[in-house]
């Protein structure tokens, strides 16, 4: 018996989509209330998605999906795709937390953007954002996921670019949609080979379990050579590597900061971001079926989570920190994917939307109320002005430092735990040392945000955020304190649940003991900690001066590598210089030059034509009888 | 069969040249009147039309329907055989739409010098040419409707175009007439090569379902194939336009006055495609399977190749038709995969780009009537600021364009990728498969130029140049005229069935009498 809320499921999205109709086109009409239709519809959602969360709890574990048929989408030969939608245990968790924190960013958004000209406008895009973020992760195929996942980048295109007035953020915008479309055009290719090898798109038949672990998923369904299922996984991965803001990829998610603040929270730290970590467990089928898709993920993974968290310790605008910090908790995410632990994936997922956004809106809040003041070397001594958001954004610190018991300590540390215990020594250190830096970079950011004295004529007039602002801030707080009640290890809540999708993490036995595990970790996150409060809170250095003496450290770190100005040098330049080369000498000179010149030429041999008709008698006979000789020669030779 | 059976396509096909004869006998004082004949006529055909598509049996296996073939030039056995199947229909319609929205919006906006009658004259005129084109089945009466196209057309953009227009005009038509002469020429060789009895009488025929017949059941030489299908496309190659024949379009379109523009990428081009799979492969499937790797080699440079010469355009109208190169390219490479699925994505890409590029230059000319110019740094950004209502209808034009999913745009580019990922069999699949990449590519470049192209229109601060003057938003005119195309693109690109539903038997019998129709 199928629970009733499961046949609500489309209303998931449409509620959010017909609420962007209605702001796209009355949004002015409304005013004010613009934001709280967009609110109250993605609230009803939500609404929704605990109802049918309910209804899945009280089903065995084994019956715990539905595919809801919309409508038949294509059909163009054999080629055949469905609009449908499925409910499963991951499904149910992408939903809850896109409807949750996207609920509350959107109440948040109400009091931030309150003075904005173009208000309806941007609860019109919000929402848009959460009816396609909600097809990303609802879809039954890979082409329906594939409309939300490029969907969800328009709308990222469109609300980076939101105060497009400044060139910066148009020219930010622009970057992030080009950039994802380089790892999204790889996942089309991907897309098409799918259709090759499985003759489908439709999640049923595609990821059919071929190991042994009992899924959903029918044991039938071709049999797919290893090298194609690699190149299928690594295509998909390349479109999760540009989502997701993975290096190579990775540089348009800092420069998207310049959308504004609930944006950041929403797309690019509690949503949107994570759609790549998503697309990968969902696919795990096929990245297990080729072993060394899995290990791409892991190193790409921890690749970014430590160069990310470098370039985090040298940024001063506040955002920014959080920018590379979510690319760096993303890398995490995918460290485990890649050691098919997706539960603590997913967890993690789940714990960083709700401290990233935690802290995306607290910064937003600093930001709001310190006179939209970014730099962090401006501010200073900002917790007696604004007590509660310096409250709540220390604890969304502490959680992503990863201090026992909140939830970013459990995400972290079972991602750790997991290398270590499955034998993977080296990237239990690494990531530990990323988890170090961690620490660092976001303890610098709590102590140059909130402590010491204001810097700044903007810092000394600060004040806190209204209401409407902080109530959410306070329930996303309780969410990354509490939020480890869902997992507490690995055999926690959120891995029981999701276990008939992604199966049981099994590899283990290597390794520290559990409670060294622990400790080291505990220590890693006090040590990070304990140095920033030396740096930046103690009063005792003078940060300004170390950075002066280290300077081309700071500049390296600061400009992340020197990757972005490597590939404008690369790729910017010689690019447009090709692109001119087309149209300007290619294309004017040579083919129509060519075009122009039979032209020309016609012309001229119609003037030379025009000569020889002279009109006179005399040479018309001298031509005849050249003519005449010549025939003659040429009969009495061939003879 | 009923009279509405036999003379429904000939009313809608004919009814605009009715039209012309009315306007014509109009006194020139009475203008406003012509411009609303004009809607009157192109309106009933349109209507017409979709009553045509309404009545359209669409689970008939991809035969010819309202068909009609009767004599038309006894001497040489020419005949006037005409009819409508699942690739013409979606097409046919989409003519007598965009002609109909042209007619609208002409009866605000009709370009420099004035001259109303003419100038509907003359776009009657070419509706019929275009709409006939599509449901000609004899290659005679084909050519005559093909070539009917070219002197509207060449007086529209000679006379109501902007500067260069007559350099633009003349090019214009002595390249078509170029590619056209070789078409001819073609047409005669299977004239005189074919062996059917079509009509009484004749050993030879122009009937393009008899020579499909002939032809799929090996009655040409290879060699004479090779000869003939070279000869053909060269005609189709150009109006298409393929690179390297494209160079006319750019200046045609960057001259031609709005409207004329409009048709040109909204209708015209597809003559070309559509020449491709009605005629070239049908009938010499041999010669088809020889050039389309030439082919698909041919519309992979057009799309890298057209998205950066956007990347460097400084006007916003050029950037429009060259942006045209490279989704024509699309369409190209799907015919050259010589597949279902990629004959479905050119029918598709075909409609999608009339549909977006036709809006894509509605919202140009737009543009270039409030600013009077189309330098796009002269615009110098702020659109947004300024009118913000028509900002927006470009950009969400442009996105389609850039082919997102959920709007019309994205079907016949994927779909085309996809079919170029397996081509049929006999194709060099290592080959088509780096056509895909290079398309693949292009995906990202044309993502690049519109996205630059829309910062630097729409996005921004308004300059100061233009803040005294007073830059009106969309006009009641333009809503009425362009709200079709604006609905349309969002409902091909939900629900991409409305073509695929029409064209996929007719494909379907189309290649099985090929014996490609795996």
């Amino acid at each position: 018996m199928t629970p009733s809320a499961f046949h609500l499921v489309w209303l998931v999205p449409a509620l959010p989509l017909a609420g962007a109709a209605v702001n796209l086109f009355a949004g002015k009409k409304l005013g004010k209330l613009a934001g709280w239709l967009a609110s109250a519809l993605l609230a009803a959602a939500l609404a929704i998605s605990v109802a049918i969360l309910s209804g899945m709890l009280g089903l065995a574990a084994g019956d715990r999906l539905f595919v809801q048929h919309l409508f038949d989408w294509i059909s163009a030969g054999s080629f055949q795709v469905g609009a449908d939608l499925r409910i499963d245990p991951l499904s149910v968790t992408m939903i809850l937390v896109v409807t949750g924190v996207g609920t509350l960013i959107h109440v948040y958004a109400i009091g931030y953007m309150e003075h904005d000209p173009r208000f309806g406008r941007f609860f019109a895009y919000l929402n848009l954002f959460a009816f396609f973020m909600l097809m990303l992760v609802l879809a039954q195929n890979y082409l329906l996921l594939y409309l939300g996942w490029e969907g969800v980048g328009l709308c990222s295109y469109l609300l980076i670019g939101f105060w497009f007035e400044r060139k910066s953020a148009a020219d930010a915008a622009k970057k992030a949609f080009i950039t994802t479309r380089i790892g999204d055009t790889a996942m089309m290719v991907g897309l098409a080979l799918i259709v090759v090898k499985f003759g489908t798109l439709d999640f049923s038949r595609v990821l059919v379990s071929r190991g042994g672990s009992p899924g959903y998923y029918p044991q039938i369904g071709p049999v797919v050579s290893h090298g194609a299922v690699t190149a299928i996984a690594l295509l998909l991965f390349a479109g999760a590597v540009g989502k997701s803001a993975q290096v190579p990829l990775h540089v348009w998610l800092p420069d998207a900061m310049e959308g504004p603040t609930p944006v950041s929270a929403l797309i690019h730290a509690a949503t949107m971001v994570t759609a790549g970590v998503y697309l990968v467990v969902r696919s795990h089928v096929l990245f297990e079926a080729s072993g060394t898709a899995l290990t791409v993920v892991l190193v790409i993974g921890l690749i970014t989570a430590i160069y990310a968290a470098t370039a985090a310790l040298a940024q001063d605008d506040i955002k920014r920190v959080l920018a590379y910090s979510t690319t760096s908790q993303l890398g995490y995410m995918f460290v485990a994917a890649g050691m098919r632990a997706y539960a603590a994936a997913m967890f993690m997922l789940v714990a960083h939307a709700f401290y990233k956004a935690l802290l995306f809106l607290s910064a937003g809040s600093v930001i709001h109320g310190a006179h939209e003041e970014q730099d962090m070397k401006q501010m200073g001594g900002l917790r007696s002005p604004m007590p509660l958001t310096a409250t709540v954004m220390t604890i969304g610190a502490v959680s992503l430092a990863g201090i026992f018991p909140l939830a970013g300590f459990f995400a972290k540390d079972t991602i750790l735990e997991i290398a270590s215990t499955s034998g993977r020594t080296s990237v239990y250190l690494l990531g530990t040392f990323g988890a170090l830096l961690s620490a660092v970079y976001i303890g610098r950011l709590v102590f140059l945000t909130f402590f010491g004295e204001a810097r700044s004529e903007k810092a000394e007039r600060a004040n806190e955020s209204p209401a409407v602002m902080t109530a959410p801030l306070v329930v996303l707080a309780i969410g990354a304190v509490a939020g480890g009640v869902l997992a507490t290890g690995i055999e926690g809540r959120l891995p029981g649940f999701l276990e008939p999708v992604v199966g049981v993490f099994r590899e283990g036995g290597a390794g520290l003991a559990k409670g060294a595990l622990i400790a080291i970790a505990l220590g890693v996150s006090v040590l990070g900690l304990a140095v920033t409060w030396f740096l930046y809170g103690s009063g005792k250095v003078d940060w300004l001066a170390l950075r002066v003496r280290l300077s081309p450290l700071h500049r390296f770190l600061e400009r992340a590598w020197y990757v972005d100005d490597a590939y404008g040098a690369w790729l910017g330049t010689p690019g447009k210089a090709a692109a001119a080369f087309a149209a300007y000498v290619l294309d004017a000179r040579v083919i129509d030059g060519f075009v122009n010149g039979v032209g020309i030429a016609t012309n001229a041999l119609a003037a030379a034509g025009r000569r020889i008709q002279t009109g006179f008698v005399r040479n018309y006979a001298l031509a005849f009888l050249v003519g005449a000789v010549g025939i003659l020669l040429y009969v009495g030779l061939k003879i | 069969m009923s009279g509405w059976d036999r003379s429904a396509i000939t009313i809608a096909t004919f009814l605009p040249v009715a039209g012309a004869i009315v306007i014509a006998a109009m006194p020139r004082e009475k203008d406003r009147l012509i411009r609303w004949l004009g809607v009157l006529f192109t309106g009933a055909a349109l209507v017409v039309s979709i009553a045509i598509a309404i009545a359209f049996d669409y689970g008939g296996r991809g035969g010819l329907q309202f068909e009609v073939d009767t004599s038309w030039i006894s001497a040489i056995g020419a005949r006037y055989h005409v009819g409508i199947d699942g690739i013409s229909l979606p097409l046919y319609v989409l003519t007598f739409l965009l002609s109909f929205l042209c007619a609208v919006y002409t009866v605000r906006y009709v370009p420099e010098p004035g001259r109303t009658k003419a100038f509907l004259g003359l776009m009657l005129l070419l509706e019929t040419g275009m709409a006939g084109t599509f449901i000609a089945f004899d290659l005679l009466l084909f050519f005559v409707f093909w070539e009917l196209v070219l002197v509207p057309m060449y007086f529209l953009i000679g006379i109501w175009g902007s500067a260069n227009r007559e350099y633009a005009a003349i090019k214009f038509f002595l390249y078509t007439v170029f590619g056209s002469v070789f078409m001819l020429l073609g047409f005669l060789g299977m004239y005189f090569r074919s062996d059917v009895s079509a009509a009484p009488g004749f050993q030879h025929s122009f009937d393009i379902v008899a020579l499909q017949h002939f032809g799929a059941a090996g009655g040409f030489t290879h060699g004479f194939q090779v000869v003939v299908f070279g000869a053909i496309a060269l005609g189709f190659a150009v109006k298409v336009p393929m690179w390297p024949f494209h160079t006319w379009l750019p200046d045609a379109h960057t001259e031609a006055p709005t409207i004329g523009s409009v048709l040109l990428a909204g209708v015209m081009l597809k003559m070309g495609t559509y020449g491709f799979i009605r005629v070239a492969l049908p009938i010499l499937p041999y010669g088809a399977h020889k050039y389309a790797p030439w082919i698909g080699l041919l519309a992979a440079i057009a799309i890298v190749y057209a998205a950066l010469a956007c990347l460097a355009q400084k006007d916003l109208k050029r950037l429009i038709a060259f942006s045209s190169v490279g989704h024509m390219g699309f369409v190209m490479l799907g015919i050259a995969t010589l597949t279902q699925i990629g004959i479905n994505a050119a029918i598709f890409g075909m409609v999608a780009h009339g549909v977006i590029t036709g809006m894509l230059f509605f919202c140009v000319g737009s543009i270039y009537d409030r600013y009077h110019t189309r330098q796009i740094a002269e615009i110098g950004g702020g659109m947004m600021q300024n009118v913000p209502k028509l900002a927006s209808i470009f950009a969400y034009v442009a996105i389609a364009s850039l082919g997102l999913p959920g709007l019309a745009g994205f079907w016949g580019e994927v779909m085309a990728l996809l079919a170029a990922f397996s081509p049929a069999s006999g194709l060099n699949v290592a080959l088509f498969r780096g056509f895909m990449v290079a398309g693949g590519v292009g995906t990202i470049l044309t993502a690049g130029y519109f996205l630059w192209m829309l910062q630097r229109v729409n996005l921004g601060v308004l300059p100061d140049r233009w803040k005294e003057h007073h830059i009106s938003d969309i006009l009641a005119v333009e809503w009425v005229a362009w709200m079709p195309l604006l609905v349309g693109i969002v409902l091909l690109g939900v629900y991409p069935k409305l073509v695929f539903g029409t064209t996929s038997e007719a494909v379907h019998g189309l290649l099985s009498a090929l014996g490609l129709g795996s």
